[in-house]
């Protein structure tokens, strides 16, 4: 998996996490007006699912296959990226896929739950949503900086690779730029 | 605006705003050097894009916010791609400079995201400035 992204050409990688849930969302839409909105909810983790597979899929590819070519002397905390990336792997599938049965609002399913389950069931999103969501950051960052120090061949601070890091945060426009240089450092 | 500390230049553009434009223009203009020669027509959109920015960024406070104007839709976007060019501009200039040649898109997207999101930005880019700064200084001493 890890050669197929980094040999992957850029409109490729595009495609998969952009152009692919680009055109499921367009075919959702009139789909869920025309029936019902449960509809919409109904498919998104579908929709994430290939986004997630095709962006997480990515970061942990690049990051994980770049490793190779850090210099010795360079000491990447390779393990905490580890863990920081599968704590949105596992948590977002699991949040989707159960999103339809959550306690709360004004449906039929667990309107007869008490109050202290809710607040549990609320607690353990909040944590697990803030903590994903500091995954994700920590992720890009890692990434960034990985793929700069393979560049420079060298220890990089955080200014060096500012620009990385933003253009892997809007992913859509940066793979554009990121991809043909990562095909070039792989051959 | 330059020579400026990065504080100076993040508190000033985040209360008051359009003085990031000012900032944008001094990259824009005061680092072009002989590594490149940039097309006077670019330079002269650039000018104008940042002017009527500025200008269009007093009219939009006087005219919506105190007359109570109806939005006019031409002008504001226009004043968006005019807010978006000096950025890309002035990330191409910058970069060019670094490198001594003319920069690629690729070189300076990076700078592009820097500029536009710019309290973040500045932090990195004003001391990157300076260094050139004192590079140029050294080089003509």
């Amino acid at each position: 998996m890890i050669e197929k992204f980094l040999k992957a050409k850029h409109w490729q990688i595009f495609i998969l996490t952009f152009g692919l849930p680009f055109i499921l969302q367009l075919i959702l839409m009139p789909m869920s007006i025309e029936n019902n909105p449960g509809t919409m909810i109904k498919y998104m983790p579908l929709i994430m699912i290939v986004f997630i597979a095709g962006f997480l899929g990515w970061l942990w590819s690049v990051s994980i296959g770049l490793q190779a070519k850090v210099p010795a002397d360079v000491k990447m905390k390779v393990l905490k990226f580890k863990i920081l990336l599968f704590i949105p792997l596992i948590y977002l599938p699991i949040l989707f896929g159960f999103i339809e049965f959550l306690p709360f609002g004004e449906r039929e399913i667990g309107q007869d739950l008490n109050a202290t389950i809710k607040i549990m069931f609320f607690a353990a999103i909040f944590m697990f949503h803030i903590l994903s969501m500091f995954g994700i950051f920590y992720s890009l960052y890692f990434v960034a900086k990985t793929f700069k120090t393979v560049e420079l061949q060298r220890e990089v601070t955080f200014s060096d690779f500012a620009g990385e890091f933003f253009m892997i945060w809007f992913f859509p426009i940066g793979i554009w730029v990121i991809q043909p240089k990562i095909n070039k450092m792989i051959n | 605006m330059l020579q400026k500390s990065s504080a100076f230049v993040f508190w000033i553009s985040i209360f008051l705003g359009l003085p990031i434009l000012i900032w944008y223009w001094a990259i824009g203009i005061k680092l072009q050097n002989e590594s490149f020669a940039v097309s006077k027509l670019k330079i002269l959109l650039f000018k104008i894009s940042i002017i009527f920015s500025l200008a269009y960024g007093i009219f939009f406070f006087i005219y919506y916010m105190i007359l109570n104007g109806d939005i006019i839709m031409s002008l504001h976007f226009i004043a968006m791609i005019s807010i978006f060019y000096p950025t890309v501009f002035a990330a191409k200039i910058l970069k060019s400079a670094e490198l001594n040649r003319e920069a690629t898109l690729s070189d300076y997207m990076g700078d592009i995201f820097l500029m536009c999101l710019y309290p973040l930005g500045i932090w990195i880019l004003q001391p990157r400035i300076h260094k050139l700064i004192k590079k140029e200084e050294k080089r003509f001493a």
